[in-house]
């Protein structure tokens, strides 16, 4: 009989590992060189897109006259405000509508419905109930963020194994006790999906939000660059929110890590 | 009269009576009876299908649409063929669930080291073997003291030899307590390792009841292990001849 040979490899001595943050970096990188070698050697000039010194500069300059940090600290507390009524209130909203029926029925279809609309397409609504000032910008940011968590809580809720459900009540675990100990952890790993995309939609929100009448923030600083073309200026603001995102998507991955060690087994420090 | 004083009139651990359950137009238990006195180790046998589960079910009180009555302890605990931790808490969060008290670190870790598990208070259930992961969901029912100790095919995932440890594992720790257990499982050899008392559902009633007062341990060569072995196999739909 003819015999095939299973190749075999000898394991690879494992070296000192690049860790994975730094791995993760190497995206960001190579966009950097790409900026780089088309505003660099000219091939692109530089009053279409400005080279990596002129935004370096404009942000040494703008960060030197303290615009750019209290631009940032403004639009960073509407984000976090916003984020916290939106987060809790689909937590809150998915653990009632996930925990009964009658919830469902109530909650549910109510949120189908906000999911349907164009959250910013309520934008002129906000602005007549609410004025042109900070509430419905963080408004804004609750309403886009209230519903990936919603949605992907509420589905992870009543995905939890109701074999585990069972074995909790035999442990004589009463509805309070399931909720805490089984259903809620059940539901994370849902709930961090959902948080995922909140965090992306905070951010989307937050530029849509800093077009009604903004005196502070990233946006103010976009369009005044716009107003005066100041293409440098306005690439340095697309560069904080880029850097702004990653370092959201870097917070998440950590939660993660943390919250669900138990997936792997991981012990922690 | 109360259900107290029936318990009390009877000294019985569990009570079954007259229970009827379908599913759809199928009936599974038909009138099933049967009682577990304490100390009692009874085990239910049955074909695939012939509602062992469903039986389980009701008595743990996780399936309540049925006729009859069933009379159970204040404390029953059970485990589950699939062990069912929590893949979220720790082996010592999973064992403490739902209980309080001062000395509760102490009796979990008493609790864990009774079934050989004392090291794994702080690992994770995704990193346990089967057999580690039985153990635990052993220690989480019996640290409960229970007077009625349900087990649904506790050992039925477990490979050969690791069942056989386990089964002198159970021995001893239930040898320790003493509580009535009712077991139910596919393995003829595991019930004659333990049983005071076989049982066989079949058609939706209990079939056949075997009282063994053979002697532990038993020897399976025994002729009269074997053949109390052909017959609940027999009743079982199994022609060892």
């Amino acid at each position: 009989m003819d015999l095939r040979t299973v190749a075999l490899r000898p394991a690879r001595r494992r070296g000192p590992r690049v860790p994975s943050w730094l791995r993760r970096l190497s995206g960001p990188a190579v966009l950097l060189l790409v900026w780089w070698l088309l505003t660099g050697t000219g091939t692109v000039d530089s009053a279409t897109f400005p080279t990596i010194p002129d935004v370096a500069r404009v942000g040494w300059d703008l960060v030197a006259a303290g615009e750019l940090q209290s631009a940032l600290w403004s639009s960073l507390r509407r984000v976090l405000a916003g984020l916290a009524c939106g987060l809790a209130s689909g937590l809150v909203l998915a653990v009632l509508a996930g925990s009964s029926r009658r919830g469902e029925d109530i909650i549910d279809s109510g949120m189908q419905v906000i999911k349907a609309i164009p959250t910013f397409a309520l934008v002129p609504l906000l602005i007549i109930w609410l004025g042109i000032y900070e509430s419905p910008k963080v408004t804004l940011i609750a309403l886009a963020t209230a519903w990936p968590v919603y949605f992907n809580t509420f589905g992870a809720i009543r995905n939890v194994d109701q074999r585990l459900v069972d074995a909790g009540r035999m442990l004589g675990l009463n509805r309070w006790g399931l909720v805490r100990h089984v259903i809620v952890p059940g539901s994370v790993p849902g709930f961090l999906v959902g948080l995922r995309i909140s965090l992306a939609n905070a951010w989307l929100a937050l530029v849509i939000a800093e077009e009604i009448n903004t005196d502070s923030g990233l946006g103010r600083l976009l369009s005044d660059s716009r107003m005066i073309g100041r293409v440098d200026s306005i690439v340095l603001v697309i560069v904080v929110y880029a850097v702004l995102g990653m370092l959201s998507y870097a917070l998440v991955k950590g939660l993660e890590h943390w919250l669900l060690q138990w997936r792997h087994g991981y012990t922690g420090s | 009269m109360n259900n107290a004083a029936r318990r009390g009139e009877t000294g019985a651990v569990l009570v079954v009576n007259e229970v009827w359950r379908s599913f759809a137009d199928r009936t599974v238990l038909d009138g099933v009876t049967l009682t577990v006195q304490p100390g009692e180790f009874v085990v239910l046998m049955g074909r695939s299908g012939s509602g062992k589960s469903t039986l389980l079910r009701l008595i743990a009180g996780l399936d309540r649409e049925a006729d009859g009555e069933v009379l159970v302890p204040e404390r029953v605990a059970m485990a589950f063929q699939d062990a069912r931790l929590l893949p979220w808490k720790r082996v010592g969060a999973n064992v403490r669930l739902g209980l309080r008290g001062d000395d509760i670190d102490i009796r979990v870790r008493r609790a864990l080291a009774e079934v050989e598990m004392g090291a794994f208070e702080r690992a994770w259930p995704a990193t346990l073997s089967g057999g580690e992961t039985a153990r635990v969901a052993l220690a989480r029912a019996l640290i409960r003291r229970p007077d009625l100790l349900l087990l649904d095919e506790p050992f039925g995932a477990l490979d050969a030899l690791t069942r056989l440890r386990m089964h002198e594992l159970l021995t001893s720790v239930w040898s320790k307590y003493r509580p009535g257990v009712l077991m139910v499982t596919h393995d003829i050899d595991e019930a004659l390792v333990f049983a005071d008392r076989i049982l066989v559902l079949d058609q939706g009633v209990i079939a056949q009841v075997e009282n063994v007062s053979i002697p532990h341990p038993r020897d399976p060569a025994e002729p009269e292990v074997r053949l109390l072995r052909r017959r609940v196999l027999a009743r079982l739909g199994v022609d060892q001849t």
